[in-house]
């Protein structure tokens, strides 16, 4: 993890010209000296690419878990603390948001909304957000009756209030853990939207575009597209390995 | 080497290598492995994506249109030149006046179905495009526009009575993908929706089966009037990745490919199992610049474009054989009105010219970015992706060239739905643009990209002196006279410089070698001649 | 229990209603007109006003999407905007492809899941049981379909055992096999790798339990212990992960599926969306999203027959 993100801040060290540095006169060049990875189909060096590449990932990875993370959190506790016909109609939301399988509703938001760097944000994020409400809800519904909470109430404070103070401390360890394995699966999902051609825009290297263009030369440059393959391979396991650690860390009754 | 399927009931995963003396015998499709004795006449051809329908009037997209041209046919065929020659109609004629066109249609031509083809049939398809409203509207308007009527004159002779007088009436009208003939009595049988679906034509393959999603099988016609295939049958099979259909190729789980890229086309022209073939296709790429918005208004700033970008190089580095540099942005290089080299106002790459034409302009350079009036240079530069060859990655370039010049370019790359939508409106500031045609007249290039009013006129340029040109040239059919006339209007395209030239698109094929009889055209390809042969080149 | 089935069934239906309901407004926000994608870009815009109308395009959102309900009602998916053929035949002849790659990939991921978790749960501890949880690990962390480029580039490429992509035939049929192994394994490895680490921490978790040590203590080989009297408890939470992936690789198919030209429902979604055939992707999407449902019902039924706690009312 801590690699990576060195690999990552120092991309601007590793290729100080930038990601668009092209030559047309060196395309598709094997590993070299120069070129640690080879170069790209316009001369870029892919060593630099992946590393501002990385900086992409995990930005997109981190905000998008944070939009998913977020709205999840409100409707969750929203539903948990307030029950009744709120929750009935926020979980009936959540409810059809999960009949999306996987990548799909991803998939048809960028289209509604157009490629590029925040749609893909928003895309990812929401595919996250059922995830987390239907945790935060069922930890909060645990949390609710306990003594302290109630005795909250009895003094009057407000809602927010006593969802803010009393409440959250005692459900972030599960929703920490799910945020660090969802960052794994964002990145993965960025990923194929990339691949599918609904990713950012050039010149942002993002690692599954990558893999998109690099197939084509599989057997003529393979390290065009085996490489971003390593990479995001790298990196979601890197947040795998953070979440199960986090997990037994911080919650150890906790399962995937 | 081709892996065979020893006999069947073996475990999956045991195979034996074996040189296949005869060819690939099939494919993994229809598992016919462990033939021995002649070769099964059985090719297989890697579509882009599946087939929609065969509705001729309907037909929109380049994979039915193939596969529709192997079953259907029209009255006037294309030779390898791009030339007219008989089709369904063994001669034709026009009229003095240039408003009569008189079919002389084949005799003893029946249809898969057993019916006739004759002059009432070609009537009732001409008729379908030009009255029935039940059916597809997209050619009507066009055709509307040309064709006054068409009459029966006998059984075998048919008259197309033109509005006025068009050179490219041929292009236009018969050899479009509505001009595909089918049997009217099938059509009246199935119905429309069905017919649609298993189209009933005259040509040397009969329609037999679509399995949608995994193959479209034909099967040689018996009984065709002209020169009867060798093959068995023909199959479509939708392969959309360039990757994996060179891997089919290479593998022998195809015959055909037509989607490979440069690298790909340079390797495998060592591969002694395969040959590839590239022709100048009729299809032109290049950049739209809209000169209605600032600061493109300014006919300088347009042509320091042209300047600023070195085309060729681009196109012979990330293209090699699959496209030609072209001369003038919109006229296909194997059309006969396609400029010399030199004879037109062509730019060559001088990013001081292009410097000084800014300066010219006003554009100042201050801290590395042109700036003018206090504002900077900025614009968005549009490109789809996939849909032409290496449109992202010239895209690309193009921003790099640009920004060293000091601009600010913004580079948006879209999927094509709403592409076209925003293109068509006109809503850019440049964009990468293509248009095809299956012939290489001029007006089919010309007068829709550029004339006044123009469907393909999205920036909706408007230079009348280029129109007159342009409606002379289709008024009359001296050839000498057309020739001048589209001389000086593809010089003026380029001098108002809204176009910046890239390339000319190659068609590619790339065949196995036991694959034999194959012609590569810049026409719409026919199949009719194919059979698998022996492995010597 | 068929009426807990029936109730469950009856609830998930404003579910559907709301699934249909985002579908629609996602796909009718998109920018790109159909009508201009059909006619394509060299159309006159006169043309493509008459198409909106043929199409009902010009009609209000809420109108629209009342009629689409309507005929939803009554079976009637619509008609393809692209080839003017109806969207039940276009779908319900490659709906039966897509379900075949998922059961397939799930029957993959899960023996290769349980058989891993189960080695690496008995021989905890041991090279066997890091190198499988690593591999696990490494399973789910690569995304699906650059694990198929690699093997259709190993396989199909330069040891030509296998076909490259398309589908060669039924499952009874070797060429079938042939051609749905790639896809099925780049599909299922991801829920393979999950499969197996929830099995192993689920049965070693049930290894620790009294009855286990009981039934050791009794002198019953180590085979029967595990096979007869662990697995068969420890199966609980994996059966429900299994049913919860069949869904998830009913939906990751779309993209596997792209990259072998598998003939399934993925491809389809991917190029309608990009033609905007909305009547394609609606009906696409609520398929799935339909299929989705069910498989959720019918793990709850399983649920139930594996975990004798469980009572329906």
């Amino acid at each position: 993890m801590i690699l990576l993100l060195l690999f990552a801040f120092a991309a601007p060290l590793i290729g100080p010209e930038g990601m668009d540095k092209q030559d047309l006169m060196m395309r598709l060049k094997p590993p070299s000296a120069k070129f640690l990875l080879g170069t790209d189909q316009l001369g870029r060096s892919i060593l630099t690419r992946l590393a501002y590449g990385g900086q992409y990932s995990l930005k997109v990875g981190l905000v998008s878990v944070a939009i998913g993370a977020g709205i999840g959190i409100l409707v969750g506790a929203l539903a948990g603390y307030y029950g009744g016909w709120v929750d009935k109609v926020l979980m009936g939301l959540v409810e059809i948001l999960l009949a999306f399988p996987g990548i799909l509703l991803a998939i048809a938001i960028v289209a509604a909304l157009g490629p590029g760097l925040v749609n893909v944000m928003i895309a990812v994020g929401i595919r996250g957000m059922p995830t987390f409400a239907r945790l935060v809800r069922g930890q909060v519904l645990s949390v609710r009756r306990r003594e302290y909470v109630e005795a909250a109430q009895a003094l009057g404070s407000a809602d927010g209030r006593i969802i803010a103070r009393h409440i959250f401390p005692n459900i972030m360890a599960p929703v920490i853990v799910l945020a660090s394995l969802d960052i794994a699966s964002a990145i993965l999902s960025v990923a194929s939207l990339s691949f599918l051609g609904l990713g950012s825009q050039p010149p942002i290297p993002d690692w599954g575009g990558m893999i998109d263009q690099g197939r084509q030369y599989l057997r003529t440059a393979w390290w065009v597209g085996v490489y971003p393959g390593l990479a995001i391979m790298m990196t979601v396991l890197g947040f795998n390995l953070l979440g199960d650690a986090l997990r037994d860390l911080l919650d150890p009754r906790l399962k995937t | 080497m081709l892996l065979k399927r020893l006999g069947a009931g073996v475990l999956a995963l045991v195979f034996v290598a074996g040189c296949s003396g005869g060819g690939s015998s099939g494919t993994a499709d229809n598992g016919g492995g462990g033939k021995s004795g002649p070769v099964a006449q059985d090719v297989v051809i890697a579509n882009v994506t599946d087939i929609v329908q065969f509705d001729p009037l309907d037909i929109q997209d380049a994979p039915s249109s193939l596969v529709a041209g192997q079953v259907m046919e029209q009255l006037v065929d294309r030779d390898k030149d791009g030339k007219a020659k008989p089709g369904l109609a063994e001669r034709w004629t026009t009229s003095p006046d240039g408003l009569t066109w008189t079919f002389e249609l084949r005799k003893n031509v029946k249809f898969h179905d057993g019916s006739d083809f004759n002059a009432d049939v070609v009537k009732w398809h001409y008729d379908r495009v030009l009255y029935d409203k039940a059916a597809p509207a997209r050619f009507r308007k066009q055709w509307s526009d040309i064709i006054k009527e068409v009459k029966v004159v006998d059984p075998y002779k048919v008259d197309i009575l033109l509005k006025a007088p068009n050179a490219a009436f041929l292009d236009l009208v018969v050899t479009t993908n509505g001009g595909f003939i089918w049997s009217k009595a099938s059509f009246e049988k199935l119905g429309a929706k069905q017919a649609a679906l298993q189209p009933v034509g005259t040509g040397p393959f009969k329609f037999k089966e679509w399995v949608p999603g995994q193959k479209v099988i034909l099967e040689a016609n018996k009984d065709y009037w002209g020169e009867k295939s060798k093959l068995n049958t023909l199959v479509f099979r939708p392969i959309p990745e360039s990757n994996t259909q060179v891997i089919e190729l290479e593998t022998g789980g195809a015959h055909l490919i037509t989607k490979l890229g440069q690298e790909d086309v340079t390797r495998l022209k060592q591969n002694k199992e395969v040959k590839v073939e590239t022709v100048p296709a009729y299809r032109v790429r290049f950049l739209e610049i809209n000169a209605s918005r600032p600061p493109f208004t300014d006919l300088k700033v347009r042509q320091a474009i042209n300047y600023a970008l070195d085309t060729k190089a681009m196109v012979t580095s990330l293209l090699g054989d699959l496209a030609t540099p072209s001369e003038s942005a919109l006229m296909p290089v194997a059309s006969w009105a396609h400029p010399q080299a030199g004879a037109t106002t062509a730019y060559k790459p001088d990013p001081n010219r292009a410097r000084a034409l800014l300066a010219e302009a006003g554009w100042q350079l201050e801290g590395g970015k042109l700036m003018k009036d206090g504002k900077p240079f900025k614009f968005t530069l549009y490109s789809p992706n996939g849909r032409y060859f290496m449109d992202k990655e010239i895209a690309e370039v193009v921003k790099n060239q640009l920004t060293q010049l000091g601009m600010q370019v913004d580079l948006k790359v879209m999927e094509w739905a709403p592409y076209t939508d925003l293109t068509a409106k006109g809503d850019f500031d440049i964009c990468f643009l293509g248009w095809n045609q299956s012939t290489n007249e001029p007006s089919i290039f010309l007068d829709p990209l550029v004339k006044t009013g123009g469907r393909g006129n999205y920036a909706k340029f408007s230079d009348k002196e280029l129109d007159g040109w342009l409606d002379a040239a289709v008024a009359t059919t001296d050839q000498a006279k057309r020739l001048e006339l589209y001389g000086k209007a593809v010089n003026r395209v380029a001098e108002n410089a809204w176009y910046v030239p890239l390339y000319n698109e190659s068609k590619v094929a790339a065949t196995r070698v036991e694959l034999k009889g194959y012609t590569h055209t810049a026409a719409g390809d026919s199949y009719d001649t194919l059979y698998l042969g022996g492995k010597d080149q | 229990m068929l009426k807990y089935a029936a109730k469950k069934l009856l609830a998930s239906l404003p579910v559907l209603l709301g699934v249909s309901l985002l579908v629609f407004l996602i796909m009718h926000l998109t920018p790109g007109d159909p009508a201009a994608v059909i006619l394509g870009p060299d159309a006159d815009q006169e043309s493509v006003q008459v198409l909106r109308t043929k199409l009902g395009l010009d009609q209000p959102l809420p109108v629209q999407y009342a009629r689409y309900l309507g005929r939803l009602a009554h079976g009637d998916l619509g008609v393809s905007i692209r080839s003017n053929q109806p969207v039940s035949k276009e779908l319900g002849s490659r709906y039966p492809f897509t379900m075949e790659l998922a059961v397939v990939s799930l029957v993959i991921s899960v023996v290769l899941g349980i058989g891993a978790g189960v080695i690496a749960a008995v021989k905890k501890g041991s090279i066997g049981d890091t190198l499988t949880m690593v591999t696990a690990l490494v399973g789910v962390s690569a995304p699906s379909f650059w694990i198929g480029l690699m093997l259709m580039m190993l396989f199909s490429y330069y040891l030509r055992w296998l076909p490259a992509s398309g589908r060669g035939g039924p499952l009874w049929t070797l060429a079938g096999w042939k051609t749905i192994l790639l896809p099925a394994i780049a599909l299922g490895l991801g829920s393979a790798a999950t499969i197996a680490r929830m099995t192993r921490s689920s049965l070693l978790e049930v290894l620790n339990q009294d009855f286990i040590r009981t039934a050791r203590a009794k002198g019953l080989p180590e085979r029967v212990v595990i096979f007869r009297h662990a697995l068969s408890n420890a199966m609980i939470p994996v059966v429900t992960i299994v049913g919860l992936h069949l869904g998830f690789l009913l939906g990751g198919s779309v993209i596997v599926e792209q990259v072998f030209a598998w003939p399934g429902i993925g491809t389809q979604v991917v190029t309608a969306i990009g033609n905007r055939d909305f009547p394609v992707v609606q009906a696409a999407v609520l398929m799935i999203a339909l299929s989705f449902v069910l498989i959720n019902l019918v793990v709850d039924m399983v649920y139930g027959m594996v975990d004798p706690r469980i009572r329906y009312d």
